[in-house]
């Protein structure tokens, strides 16, 4: 999740910064000022986390619902419903508080002989059944138009998402394991259930309830509203005995929970070394060093907690210390009713089953937001700008490929590719050498727009690439690499992804240039076989030569090749490569070279070193460079 | 209550912990009885009171609040962190015990379920456990008490709460036993959109780089992840709408039982059956304590958010133990399959009856087709697994009569996928043998060609290395662990070649690593390369869990079959040209 992210981030200016480093040396302070004798690997690991966090942007509640609402503008109407109808029901449940109070009142009246019958009664309990009904029927059709409201944001967000990908660089697409992009759909959307299902259509009306409560005690008699706040001092010394010094703990433990899972997960990934080389003692040690740190990390924090949680619990489970013998000596002096007194025992009292909720949900919010950050960073990822489809750029077909002075960076400060300038001709073989990590990858990206270059100029056929819409680019270049995926169609549609209006005989001939017409044929259905139900029926080395059929079946004028990632096993090498032999007939080829033998007779060969083009030429030309000469001894040496 | 009882069954040391706990929060909801006490003494002096009676309220409900805050300290100190320390012990249990375990346990299937015990199941039930017990069992006490309250006043009112409290707890039970149900169906789902939406996101490359293709194609490509994801939302809807409905019963029976009990008290009271007080006891209590059901609602919740895997926790803590022997001195290092026969699953043979010499200080090369068993031998060598039938022998022993840690001693293995721990490359490679000094570590280095780029890196051998390796090219990476081998000095070597080109204009180096890690050892080493081949002082041809050909490379060369072919095709691949 670290790598990459920088890209998007903005720079922070100056003095900001500033107050960060400031906020960070607190922290460490802080820690160290709980004397935990914090090992050192979880006090790194502590720096990063608070660094990291401080750069996330800070969201509120109601920015996070907005922001989330934005996906789906069109669900804003009915979660508003939701919310409104929740409130109106919460109102009724407020039924049998009034039906308990005048149930007093009437045994009182009763008891001072001034009796009402008991039908009086019935009739109030009626009444506040049909409340409760009603509370039932409002808030049940709150939640469930709210949930399914919900869960088609969740469903818009996801599939929002997914049509992003469709038009983000396509780099990041490459660049990205697929397990990471899955993540971020899937896991990061799904934890943003409980905010979005939940919280945000309940969490008005959860709050309405204890407000109400408050208000109407003080309607009734300002000094039993007051005094119910009489314990609050109490959970207020309670909560921060809990609170001292929380952020310092809370960071050390969740670095040292952390720590523990990397630790769990690398002794356990690493458990065929740690006994190939007899060392599980030593590796042991160090999980259950991370084991036990995290577990007396903990139970500190715990213990510190724990005399503040039992004040608070205690002070929140007793609201009626002081309105309880105030109501009582008002009604004693007859300053107040016996309904008020009824409803000053009753109401303190429910307010308790929602302070759980509320609280929870604070919990619950700083998970969400969390989780938000890695959805907001891909919606908001920027598209790169093209012309629409319908706008078809000229191709000279007599000009090749053309680089001018390109510059590319992922990250502003750290240029991969400095100034290249080179141009192909038309049907010509042009290859990238260069030792590894020298930018030959990078330029073949650049040219296949999976990513836009940060300054320069890229054209083919004497078009600027910016200015070619991605649908032509598509047509006129394949990118031919070691990728083997097949949809769940059948082979011969997978084919014909190339050329959809294919004929029978073209993809049976695309087929056999692929080398993969005979082991089709054995197919239980032939090319009717649907690549699913043939999964284990193909090797990766026989699902790469139909992605190749598929790519020989198109129509485009140029091919760009990584030769090292172009063989997704050794054993089928060989037919790979006649197959790719069969792909670049008569087209332009720009191939990244590994080996060096593949591209000796090349008509251009381009040697590229730390971002920079060193020298290009014919193979002849080249030998009299040092660095050329130099791979070519080490290429040699090998075989 | 499985939850429960998996609680008591891993609690090990903590069990008499987690007992006080639970009686402790009984305890704590006691002292809602004082709360009851104090209303009746109050609605008893209603008439007249004074101040002394007011004093003396105020006085019952300061000692439920004391007895509230002593009662919870102690519980916390009970039971509060109690299933942290639980899950201390289980993670050393479990990390002792896979110390123990043939390396054969550690196939994907089961490294998944011990990473998924390790992380998610662990900390969800770490942090919940506690706060699902609490809720439950303060449930359960509150109804207890409330039952005592009611009896307490009258009979005929004790029996109307008891009809009301068992209604309630019915409705918790079809909660949690219904979204139960929900929550397997809604993990299916979730599995399937998984699936599909992998699946999407590999072809999203592919559809943009084939933009011609026709609406539908495209259509049917789009509509698996389209019905999986339609399916997961619809189970979703399902389950918190039976969720929210049973929730919304729950609530208006809690709402209901404090009506109907006020009602029948009442009611009591016109018949003379309940005094004045009681009755207005009964009218303002019955909130408190159905209020305090409430909070079922939330353990009900929390019953459902436990990880569906629970079960994993059990099964990983049945992790089986390799058989070790007792010898520990290695006479010398020939290594000799007789009859070896093996299969991964008890069904499908990997390797069927083969034998085969290899003498100490050859150079041997295997050589197959991919899945006919060439890892496997390896793998068998190394005790990784043990033979189903026939016998290998290392040293003119059978290597199950040698201590595993003696047998491992003798071996330097060179994986194909190697991981490196996330510390510094000096340590990464000391791994092999922590006595060694830093001359020594930089000796391997230069050795297997490492030195170099190391040098290069910003701290040099300090320099911290991500986990798995992740900050190193794949080249880069087998060349660390070439200078681990090499810092190991093992007299035998099993090498599996990378199969992939990573970084093929390293690839000199590494294969002059690998040949300073021969230099003067056994070698048995599973080849994809020509020059690893053709140095061999004797290749066997594996095909189909047989061995099909053996001998040297001029032998085998020009006669028809695997290996003649094997090598024509990775010739005609060296030298491919455009």
């Amino acid at each position: 999740m670290k790598n990459k992210k920088g890209n998007f981030d903005e720079t922070p200016d100056c003095t900001l910064d500033n107050k960060k480093v400031n906020k960070t040396e607190d922290l460490i302070a802080e820690i160290e000022s709980l004397n935990l004798d914090v090992p050192d690997e979880v006090m790194r690991r502590i720096e990063n986390d608070v660094q990291q966090s401080e750069k996330q942007p800070q969201i509120s509640m109601v920015g996070l619902s907005r922001q989330l609402m934005s996906v789906a503008p069109e669900c804003r109407g009915r979660m508003r419903i939701s919310i409104v109808l929740a409130c109106i029901g919460e109102l009724f449940s407020f039924a049998t508080y009034f039906f308990s109070a005048y149930a007093a009142g009437w045994l009182i009246k009763r008891a001072y002989g001034n009796p009402t019958g008991f039908d009086e009664l019935l009739k109030y309990a009626f009444l506040a059944m049909g409340s409760l009904l009603l509370y039932f029927i409002f808030t049940g059709f709150s939640t469930v138009i709210s949930h399914k409201t919900s869960f088609a944001i969740l469903a818009k967000l996801r599939q929002t998402l997914f049509d992003k990908l469709k038009v983000i660089p396509m780099g990041y697409l490459v660049d990205n394991p697929v397990g990471k992009i899955k993540v971020i759909i899937m896991e990061r959307v799904a934890d943003m259930e409980d905010w979005v299902a939940h919280l945000m259509p309940e969490l008005p009306s959860r709050l309405l309830h204890p407000l109400l409560c408050i208000i109407i005690l003080f309607f009734l008699d300002w000094r039993i509203g007051l005094s119910i706040f009489a314990p609050l001092p109490i959970a207020v010394i309670g909560m921060g005995t809990m609170m001292y010094q929380y952020r310092g703990r809370m960071a050390v433990w969740l670095s040292s929970y952390a720590n523990v899972a990397d630790r769990s997960a690398e002794y356990v990934r690493g458990i065929p070394v740690i006994k190939a080389f007899a060392q599980d003692k030593a590796s042991y040690g160090k999980f259950a060093d991370a084991v036990k740190f995290y577990h007396f990390s903990t139970m500190k924090w715990w213990k510190q907690s724990w005399l503040g949680k039992a004040l608070m619990t205690a002070a929140m489970m007793t609201p009626q210390l002081v309105s309880m013998p105030l109501a009582f000596h008002f009604y004693g002096q007859g300053q107040i009713g016996i309904e008020t007194l009824l409803l000053s025992l009753i109401l303190p009292i429910s307010i308790l089953p929602q302070a759980f909720a509320i609280i929870m949900s604070f919990e619950l919010f700083q998970m969400a937001s969390n989780n938000w950050v890695p959805i907001k960073e891909l919606l908001d990822m920027p598209v790169q700008k093209r012309p629409d489809a319908q706008n078809r750029a000229a191709l000279d077909k007599n000009k090749g490929i053309k680089f001018e002075n390109v510059s590319f960076s992922y990250h502003e400060d750290n240029e991969i590719l400095h100034n290249i300038s080179f141009e192909t001709k038309p049907g010509e073989v042009t290859a990238l050498v260069g030792p590894s990590g020298g930018g030959k990858s990078t330029i073949a990206k650049l040219l296949a727009g999976f990513w836009d270059q940060s300054s320069g100029m890229i054209s083919i056929g004497g078009a600027d690439t910016k200015n070619i819409s991605f649908k032509q680019l598509t047509e006129e270049i394949s990118f031919v690499s070691q990728d083997n995926f097949l949809f769940d169609v059948s082979i011969k549609d997978n084919i014909r992804l190339g050329k959809p209006n294919a004929a029978e005989e073209e993809i049976i001939e695309a087929a056999k240039a692929a080398h993969c017409h005979e082991f089709i044929m054995a197919l239980p259905e032939g090319y009717n076989t649907k690549a699913g139900d043939a999964g284990g029926l193909m090797s990766g080395g026989e699902r790469q030569r139909i992605t190749l059929a598929r790519a020989i079946l198109k129509p485009a004028s140029t091919i760009i090749l990584d030769e090292a990632t172009a063989y997704a096993d050794p054993e089928n090498e060989a037919l790979i490569q006649e197959a790719i032999s069969h792909l670049v007939k008569g087209k332009n080829l720009l191939i990244v070279a590994h080996r060096l033998n593949t591209i000796k007779q090349a008509h251009q060969i381009i040697l590229i070193d730390k971002g920079k083009i060193a020298a290009k030429g014919r193979h002849d030309e080249l030998m009299k460079e040092p660095l050329y000469a130099g791979l070519w001894k080490k290429y040699l040496g090998e075989e | 209550m499985k939850f429960i009882k998996l609680s008591f069954k891993l609690a090990g040391q903590y069990k008499n912990r987690l007992k006080a706990g639970i009686i402790l929060i009984f305890l704590q909801n006691a002292s809602v009885l004082f709360g009851f006490v104090a209303l009746f003494l109050s609605f008893s002096w209603m008439k007249e009171t004074s101040n002394r009676h007011i004093l003396m309220i105020f006085g019952v409900l300061f000692i439920s609040f004391l007895f509230n805050f002593l009662t919870g300290w102690a519980k916390s100190g009970f039971s509060d962190g109690v299933f942290f320390g639980i899950f201390k012990d289980y993670r050393l249990t479990v990390g002792e015990k896979l110390k123990k375990a043939p390396m054969g346990y550690f196939a994907e299937q089961s490294l998944s379920r011990i990473m998924a015990a390790f992380t998610n199941v662990m900390k969800s039930l770490e942090n919940y456990s506690s706060m699902s017990i609490d809720f439950a069992f303060s449930g359960i006490s509150i109804s207890f008490f409330l039952l005592i309250g009611m009896f307490g006043i009258n009979v005929k009112i004790g029996i109307l709460t008891l009809i009301c409290l068992i209604l309630i707890w019915i409705c918790v039970l079809l909660m949690v036993n219904q979204s139960k149900k929900e929550v397997s169906r809604e993990h299916a789902a979730i599995t399937k959109v998984n699936d599909a939406l992998i699946d999407s996101i590999c072809g999203v490359p592919v559809l943009r780089s084939f933009p011609l293709v026709d609406a539908g194609v495209v259509e049917e490509i789009h509509s698996n992840l389209k019905n999986s994801s339609e399916e997961l939302r619809l189970s979703q809807v399902h389950f918190e709408i039976v969720f929210v409905i049973y929730s919304r019963i729950f609530t208006t029976i809690i709402n209901l039982s404090s009506l109907f009990v006020t009602l029948f008290s009442c009611y009591l009271y016109t018949k003379g059956e309940v005094l004045l007080p009681q009755a207005l006891t009964v009218s303002a209590a019955g909130f408190m304590l159905f209020g305090g059901l409430k909070q079922l609602e939330n353990a009900a919740i929390l019953m459902v958010k436990n990880p569906a895997n629970m079960q994993y926790l059990d099964e990983v803590l049945d992790i089986p133990e390799i058989s070790d022997g007792a010898l520990e001195v290695m006479e010398n290092q020939d290594i000799v399959f007789e009859n070896v026969s093996f299969s991964y699953d008890k069904r499908n043979s990997v390797l069927k009856n083969i034998s085969f010499t290899i003498p100490q200080g050859s150079k041997t090369a295997i050589v197959g087709p991919s899945g006919s068993g060439k890892t496997t031998i390896i793998n068998l060598i190394s005790r990784f697994y043990d033979v189903d039938s026939g016998e290998i022998s290392l040293g003119g022993k059978d290597i199950r009569d040698y201590k595993v840690e003696t047998l491992l001693k003798n071996l330097s293995l060179v994986f194909q996928d190697v991981y490196l721990f996330q510390d510094t490359i000096e340590n990464n490679i000391r791994f092999a043998n922590p006595k060694a000094s830093h001359e020594e570590i930089v000796e391997a280095a230069k050795k297997a060609h490492c030195h170099e780029f190391i040098m290069e890196l910003p701290d040099g051998y300090k320099t911290m290395v991500g986990e798995g390796g992740s900050s190193l090219s794949g080249g880069e990476k087998q060349r660390v662990s070439i200078a681990r081998a090499l810092l190991k000095n093992a007299p035998v070597i099993l090498l599996d070649e990378a199969t992939s080109s990573v970084d093929p204009e390293n690839e000199s180096e590494i294969l002059a690593a690998i040949e300073e890690l021969s230099k003067g050892h056994t070698v048995i080493s599973i080849a994809h390369r020509l020059s690893t081949v053709r140095r061999a002082d004797r290749i066997l041809v594996i095909d189909n869990g047989k061995l099909v050909q053996e001998g040297k490379h001029e032998d085998l060369i020009n006669d028809e079959g695997i290996y003649s072919a094997f090598i024509k095709a990775r010739e005609r691949a060296a030298n491919w040209k455009l």
